[in-house]
């Protein structure tokens, strides 16, 4: 049981540093680009039609690569950006860098959900574009938005198991290396159980909030 | 105040270009309460759109004391659009935001100081009598009550001409009568210019000074709306004013059921 824990604990400790950091940096990397694509958009209110298809095709085709070919190809760069390919702190930017065309498209169908007369009438009222953005349209989606990036947390968490696996560590990592190889069934059921515990936690602490601020 | 000299408008549909706004030149005096009527698709939206450039027209000036609007850069029209509000009929309140955070937005993005906000906020809350509702959000106001706060909120920087796209359409008559006995009040008051576009007779008959009709993207009568009223040459006008009359039998008929 012991043995257990002390193999756990630490894995599962990698795994809320990878799943923390590398949600934080996805936002920070794919918001603007979700905003940028909102305001764009042909009936955006900066409508720029062929830089937003640009942008919305290179989205697409990192969204259409295999995840795990996606990691494989952005873990040397966690050598230029964080000086080494092994560990949590490497994992972390592939993985950020993976989900932020995600976060992108979530935040970019939450912003669009808004009211077109709201965002009209903070017009009419001499808003400007960063005051609409800020005070208007993340405002107004704001339970959208969290229920996205609920959803993109619990990809991230599946995407962090994954790139345990090829260097990450974690409790992806744990799984494949006694679980898988050394047949440890115990030790796979708890990292199983721990990962479904994650992923349930986040989702409903996610719908809680979003319900809680949502005053439609 | 206003002055709009051949103004044009087309929007591309499908391809072609449709003129939504044909040549259209009026003049809208200060104080004056201006009823612009019209049917469906007439162009009375557009226009309107225009004053506060929603809408940027294709040609033609809209001159506003004196400056002509279209010539604006960026900053310039948010400053003009500072002092030009609009209502809406759908009320267009941020839902996620109370009453006093609605009224406060204008205030707020125009970088007024916190003190400044409240002192204003209650006084807007206090002009349309919501002084009680400061915590609530819209969705748990009646209709007249959400339009009663887009006034506030139109109201928070002293604007000089108030623009209303049927704004009381999507309201019952007793509530429509209040928000325009409201609007009567700010006209009277503080001598807010307003221009309105409606498709209820009633609503020019109660509260307009003047009155514009428009078909096809275009002004075919225009005056003191005692006078065009008197005597309607446009068929449009004709028409309204037969149903409104019909309406007034109707609505006879119904007291009487009652
Ligand atoms: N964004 C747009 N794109 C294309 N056509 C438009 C657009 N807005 C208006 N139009 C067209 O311009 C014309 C005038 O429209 P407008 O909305 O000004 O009419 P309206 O008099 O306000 O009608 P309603 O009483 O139905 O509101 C219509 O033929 C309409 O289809
Ligand atoms: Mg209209």
């Amino acid at each position: 049981m012991s043995e257990i824990v002390e193999l756990v604990v630490p894995s599962f400790l990698d795994t809320l540093y990878m799943v923390v950091f590398s949600t934080f940096f996805s936002i920070i990397l794919g918001a603007p680009l979700g905003v940028f694509l909102v305001l764009t958009d042909e009936e955006g209110l900066l409508k720029m039609p062929k830089i937003n298809s640009v942008i919305g095709t290179i989205i697409n085709i990192t969204r259409s690569i295999p995840f795990i070919i996606l990691i494989i190809v952005l873990f040397p760069l966690s050598r230029v950006i964080v000086g080494t390919t092994i560990g949590k702190e490497a994992a972390v930017v592939p993985l950020s860098i993976a989900a932020a065309p995600f976060v992108a498209r979530v935040v970019e169908s939450a912003l669009k959900e808004v009211n077109k007369g709201v965002v009209e009438a903070a017009v009419s009222l001499g808003a400007s574009i960063p005051q609409i953005v800020l005070k208007v349209l993340i405002k107004e989606a704001l339970p959208g938005l969290i229920l996205g990036i609920t959803l993109t947390i619990v990809n991230i968490i599946g995407y962090s198991a994954m790139a345990g696996v090829i260097g990450g560590g974690g409790i992806g990592d744990l799984a494949v290396r006694y679980g898988y190889q050394r047949f440890r069934t115990d030790i796979l059921i708890v990292t199983v159980i721990i990962l479904v515990l994650i992923v349930e936690i986040t989702q409903r602490t996610g719908n809680y909030l979003a319900k809680k601020i949502d005053r439609r | 105040m206003i002055e709009i000299k051949n103004l044009k408008k087309s929007y591309l549909v499908n391809g072609k270009n449709s003129e939504a706004l044909k040549g259209i030149n009026l003049k809208i005096e200060k104080g004056q309460v201006f009823g612009i009527i019209g049917k469906s698709g007439a162009g009375k939206s557009t226009l309107l759109r225009c004053l506060n450039l929603l809408e940027i027209p294709d040609e033609g000036q809209i001159i506003v004391e004196g400056e002509d609007i279209t010539k604006f850069n960026k900053r310039e029209l948010r400053e003009y659009r500072k002092n030009v509000s609009m209502i809406f009929q759908h009320f267009n309140l941020l839902s996620n935001s109370n009453v006093y955070k609605n009224v406060a937005f204008p205030l707020e993005i125009a970088g007024y100081k916190r003190e400044y906000i409240d002192k204003r906020v209650k006084e807007l809350l206090e002009i349309v009598g919501l002084e009680d509702k400061e915590r609530e959000y819209p969705s748990n106001l009646s209709g007249g009550q959400k339009q009663r706060v887009a006034i506030a909120r139109a109201l928070a920087n002293n604007p000089k001409i108030l623009l209303c796209d049927e704004a009381t359409s999507a309201l019952d008559p007793l509530t429509t009568k209040q928000i325009l006995d409201l609007l009567l009040h700010l006209n009277n008051k503080f001598g807010l210019t307003i221009v309105l576009i409606t498709h209820e007779m009633d609503v020019v008959e109660r509260i307009c000074s003047h009155v514009a009709v428009m078909e096809n993207g275009l002004i075919v009568e225009v005056g003191k709306k005692d006078e065009v009223f008197n005597s309607p040459k446009s068929k449009t006008l004709k028409q309204f004013l037969r149903s409104q009359n019909e309406g007034v039998i109707y609505l006879d008929l119904k007291e009487k059921a009652m």
